[in-house]
């Protein structure tokens, strides 16, 4: 159960993120509201899941994870552009920010 | 964030290329201050203890919300992707190396190769984000 809380958590922080994207610096309401639900929706899921995962664990594939999608959804969504150099620096980010988690750093 | 300046590509195209490079800069520089929202909210969640402590509630209430709007007025020039993991990127490197000063914990070479490893992703990503953006040039605000 606590994977499924972790899953909805991360769709939830893709949500956010995108949402933030939308509201042109919150100048926006809709957008901003449906972004600070994903928030809040996204912060209790993940309390959720951390009832019985470890927070180290929890953390890291949260927004791991979460950024691989919100690259992804960013394309897919924004269109915004893809290549192998930026692949290298989200990659270069994500394995820095796991390590640093899994050591019970961050 | 003067670093923009030294940017020996562009000669063609003076024109748009100056104003993106500024409204870039400035996105750059509200991303960085999102991440030291970001940070403040991370030690702070750990000094509120569950939420229990006040004073620190509400630094860290604060912080989480100034972090998020300062994240979106960066994500009005920048792509949702780079901004995101840059933002999560800088506030992890920024929490640890804080963490480690208000709490004593040892910076290991683990870590510090963690840190290369994200703070060379960020820069790289800064490089690679200049590159032309069709999009950009007709919204970019406030520049």
């Amino acid at each position: 159960m606590a994977w499924i809380y972790l899953g909805i958590a991360i769709l939830f922080e893709i949500a956010f993120a995108l949402g933030t994207n939308a509201t042109k610096g919150f100048t926006r309401l809709w957008p901003s509201v449906f972004t600070l639900l994903a928030a809040a929706g996204g912060i209790f899921t993940l309390s959720l899941a951390l009832r019985t995962l470890d927070v180290g664990v929890g953390y890291t594939i949260w927004t791991g994870v979460g950024s691989i999608g919100i690259v992804l959804m960013g394309a897919l969504i924004f269109g915004e552009k893809i290549n192998a150099k930026k692949v290298l620096g989200f990659a270069a980010i994500i394995a820095g920010a796991v390590g640093l988690r899994l050591t019970g750093a961050a | 964030m003067t670093i923009e300046q030294q940017a020996p590509v562009e000669s063609p195209a003076a024109g748009g290329v100056t104003e993106k490079t500024q409204s870039h800069g400035r996105a750059w520089t509200f991303l960085l201050i999102a991440a030291v929202f970001e940070i403040v909210f991370a030690l702070g969640t750990k000094g509120s203890e569950g939420f229990t402590q006040l004073v620190p509630s509400l630094i860290t209430a604060g912080a989480a919300g100034m972090g998020i709007f300062t994240l979106s007025l960066a994500l009005r020039t920048l792509d949702v992707g780079i901004g995101y993991a840059v933002w999560t990127g800088i506030g992890s490197v920024g929490t640890v190396i804080v963490g480690s000063f208000l709490y004593d914990e040892p910076i290991t070479p683990v870590k510090v190769l963690c840190f290369a490893a994200i703070i060379g992703g960020v820069l790289g990503l800064k490089i690679v984000s200049r590159e032309p953006a069709p999009e950009a040039t007709a919204g970019a605000p406030g520049a």
